[in-house]
């Protein structure tokens, strides 16, 4: 049974693989996408060194700065991995175009995160609460947009979430297994670290759950020591812990060789990036917030209205009773469990945290959020029904019916998932109506390129792709996107023909674009005849169709 | 591995966990199963040609609800509006109101524009899920002087200090049709005073770009403006400058000799009704003057006109 389960996991992780392979040339290359496109390929051209009879000149600095010198806010497994399936799928095999090559990490990532939830709801909970869980996040609409996409946010979900489950693993394990397993958890955190920065908000979970459940008990004391004198006694350490924290960081470096040379300058300006991240516009209930303080209520809010609502009913109430289980009963997995869904929501909630990802910045609390809720549900089930043939049935049900609204809200969204909101907002026309951010990074335009063939003049049009940034406008032209010759605009009136997005915080580009083009579109995207994006080109746009 | 087994045995909470579960999940489905995307691209055709055809000059086009903008692709020409409310439009200077409507938006304006003046001449359905709704507005003004087509009339200064600088060099800006700004002679890209589009409460509008100097005030003089009893408008800070700027604007509205009347503008008036009564007989100068403490991101943009009331 336990085989046969784990079985259907990988199942499931290799079909999730299938599907996003199969839907992701529908959805348009965002603003994030263009940079990692760029340094994955730059990053990648660092093997070629590497395995050639130049390999000792791969590990000086002046190579090193050559192929890893961009984009060193990020670490760098994701994007040496996009490398890796780049040259693998695209370059050797023929099987994807360059684009899809880069992708097929985060596709690859989207299984490995189901895979990595289920490991923790099964240690947990137990194996149908782990297989629903995973369901749970792989059909949340906007975490499914995601999961297409060559970025870092469904990656660190993955890796956060087998770090949880690796340290629980270590913490719990008995004496004989407890340095094996805590070598692997300090390993598999160290990749963690070398994902995304979320990671390095793990310790405070580690550390909360050791002061729940400590393999001895933590006591400070005053002893007597050998000279006589008297010393203060710490409490023992979890060897889990200690591997983390030595373990982590070497791996860190190790997969990272921007970092092997004045490592500790440049792990302090990785850091400082982010100390200093510029604020990002996000429309939030009707209003444009620019700067800080940010409402504490945006996670919160963002949360109920675009995860599934059964996920959010059932995680909410899921939360409340792991609560009460913590309170009154110190439990390890309530703890965490709380912990992992608590620190992610809180840390954007913070009124100085900079907001320039709407959810994708807390998609690691979802894997816990989604056992919570898993486990709700079975609970139920167990409540009313005593035996385990009585439970099968209801289990299947039940788990339908959560898994519905995400599949249903997955396949009506898609390929414009970014701008998804549940049924409790009323889907796409609720968000809008709410006023929320309808879509940002400039994706959602892709719709409109292919057709710039029959809209546009066979002879050169300079376009305004506005927030379809260079190096995603570079990638359509390498894949052969755009059917008529196109350059690239910097500014509304440099170009014929101006994109604009449903963003208002850069509604002065539609401003200066009515100015000098008029005012009719000529295309447009939609979503439930909710407007995404226009198209605008000189002449036409100033006269009736 | 070590599944704790600390099950609940409360049916109350299970009880509440299933109905959340079943009901949440049937409904989510439900939602999704049926919930209405709209009309076709192909609906809007026929029912722009509705209006296009019955369109007159004056006449003002709602699309409703404001995120369905569509239409414009068919009618972006006759400039029609998809403010977040409707009903708080400047409706006076149009004779006849256009409702397009979808997901029941036209119906759902209807009782509000009754209550301001309008009257339902005639309600169409020309494609399915498209209400094309057409009015007439009891209570239209006449547009006697438009400060915002009228620019090339006025005299631009900077005062400051006690002294004016004339802001009198002339430019055609680049676009459709003809539209001129008068520029200053420093700070030119923007220090000057002309007719452009800006997102003004979350809508685009045309209206005059006056940016409030660093120091002094931007003074706008129309000579010979006839008065006919009412000048009105709008005025606000454009989206961007509302959440950026510091400092609030003070918009000084002088008619012939008389004292100026301030408007102050708090950062958070994106499109303000601004009105004042006037004689209703005679010619005179009016002047705008816009200052404030703080000029930095400080985007101010006014739309105004002299009204009289339209015959019936």
């Amino acid at each position: 049974m336990k085989l046969k389960t784990g079985h259907l996991v990988l199942l499931l992780a290799a079909a999730y693989f299938v599907i996003l392979w199969v839907t992701a040339p529908t959805v348009g290359y965002t603003r994030d996408e263009g940079y990692y496109f760029k340094a994955a390929e730059e990053y990648a051209g660092w093997w070629g060194v590497l395995f050639s009879s130049r390999f000792f000149e791969a590990f000086s600095d002046a190579e090193i700065r050559r192929f890893f010198s961009y984009n060193t806010e990020h670490p760098p497994l994701v994007k040496l991995t996009q490398g890796i399936t780049f040259h693998v799928l695209s370059e050797w095999l023929g099987l994807a175009k360059p684009a899809q090559g880069f992708r097929a990490t985060g596709f690859l990532f989207g299984g490995l995160s189901m895979i990595a939830t289920y490991l923790l709801g099964r240690d947990l909970v137990g194996k149908g609460v782990g297989v629903l869980a995973a369901l749970l996040v792989a059909t949340m609409p906007r975490y499914f947009y995601d999961a297409h996409l060559a970025c870092f946010d469904v990656p660190i979900t993955a890796m956060w979430t087998f770090s949880l489950w690796a340290f629980h693993r270590a913490l719990i394990a008995p004496p004989e297994r407890a340095n094996r397993a805590a070598i692997v958890a300090g390993l598999v955190f160290g990749l963690g670290l070398a994902t995304k920065l979320n990671v390095l908000f793990l310790p405070a979970v580690f550390v909360f759950l050791w002061w729940v459940a400590p393999p001895t008990p933590i006591r400070f004391a005053l002893a007597t020591g050998p000279s006589g004198g008297r010393d203060l006694r710490l409490p023992q350490v979890p060897r889990v812990l200690v591997a983390c924290a030595l373990i982590g960081p070497l791996v860190l470096i190790a997969v990272w060789p921007w970092l092997w040379h004045d490592t500790f300058l440049r792990i302090g300006q990785y850091i400082g990036f982010h100390l200093h991240h510029e604020h990002y516009p996000i429309l939030y209930l009707g209003r444009l917030w620019v700067e800080p303080p940010f409402p504490w209520s945006f996670p919160v809010v963002m949360t109920w209205y675009t995860a599934p609502s059964p996920l959010v009913w059932l995680g909410a109430l899921g939360f409340l009773v792991g609560l009460l289980r913590l309170l009154f009963r110190r439990s390890l997995s309530d703890a965490l469990l709380l912990a992992a869904t608590f620190i992610p929501i809180f840390l954007i909630a913070m009124p100085n945290t900079p907001i320039f990802g709407g959810v994708k910045h807390w998609y690691n609390a979802l894997p816990t959020l989604s056992i919570l809720a898993a486990r709700t549900a079975f609970e139920a089930v167990q409540a009313f029904r005593s035996t385990d043939t009585q439970r099968r049935p209801a289990y299947a049900l039940i788990s339908a019916l959560m898994l519905g609204p995400g599949i249903m809200g997955s396949i009506h969204s898609h390929p414009n998932g970014i701008g998804y909101y549940n049924e409790l907002a009323g889907g796409f026309r609720g968000g809008a109506e709410l006023g929320m951010q309808r879509g940002f990074w400039g994706g959602l335009a892709y719709p409109l390129y292919p057709d710039f063939g029959t809209r546009l003049p066979p002879q050169q049009t300079r376009v305004f792709f506005n927030r379809t940034n260079y190096d995603a406008y570079r990638m359509y032209r390498r894949e052969g996107v755009f059917p008529a010759p196109i350059s690239y605009a910097n500014e509304p009136k440099q170009s014929q023909v101006s994109v604009i997005f449903e963003q208002p915080e850069h509604a002065e580009k539609a401003s200066e674009t009515w100015g000098l083009f008029g005012t009719r579109p000529i295309s447009g995207v939609y979503q439930d005849n909710v407007t995404l994006v226009q198209l605008y080109r000189e002449g036409a746009s100033s006269q009736p169709p | 591995m070590g599944a704790e087994t600390d099950r609940p045995r409360s049916r109350i909470v299970g009880g509440l966990a299933l109905v959340l579960a079943a009901g949440s999940g049937l409904y989510g489905t439900g939602f999704w199963l049926t919930h209405d995307p709209g009309p076709p691209a192909e609906a809007f055709g026929p029912a722009a040609e509705v209006i296009r055809r019955g369109h007159q000059a004056g006449d003002l086009i709602v699309l409703a609800p404001f995120f369905a903008t569509r239409a414009r692709e068919h009618l972006g020409d006759l400039r029609p509006v998809s403010p977040r409310d409707p009903l708080n439009e400047d409706l006076g200077p149009h004779p006849r109101v256009w409702v397009l409507g979808l997901f029941g938006a036209a119906e759902k304006l209807r009782p509000g524009f009754l209550q301001v003046g309008l009257q339902l001449e005639e309600s169409l359905t020309p494609s399915p899920g498209i209400v094309v709704d057409r009015y007439r507005n009891l209570r239209s003004e006449e547009v006697v002087y438009d400060f915002t087509a009228r620019l090339a009339d006025a005299r631009v200064f900077h005062e400051k200090d006690g002294a004016r600088v004339p802001c009198n060099k002339w430019e055609l800006a680049a676009g459709p049709g003809e539209r001129g700004k008068w520029v200053c002679p420093y700070d030119s890209e923007w220090f000057y005073v002309g007719p452009e589009w800006h997102f003004m409460d979350y809508e685009q509008r045309y209206c005059l770009w006056a940016h409030p100097p660093s120091q002094g005030r931007l003074l706008i003089e129309y000579p010979r403006v006839p008065l006919t009893g009412r000048l009105t408008g709008r005025a606000g800070h454009t989206l961007n400058g509302s959440v950026r700027a510091k400092a609030p604007i003070d918009f000084d509205v002088t008619i012939g000799e008389a004292l100026p009347q301030r408007f102050t503008l708090p950062l958070e008036e994106l499109w303000r009704p601004v009105g004042l009564i006037t004689p209703t007989t005679g010619t005179t100068t009016v002047s705008f003057a816009v200052s404030t403490s703080n000029a930095g991101i400080n985007h101010f943009c006014f739309d105004l006109d002299v009204r009289r009331e339209a015959s019936p």
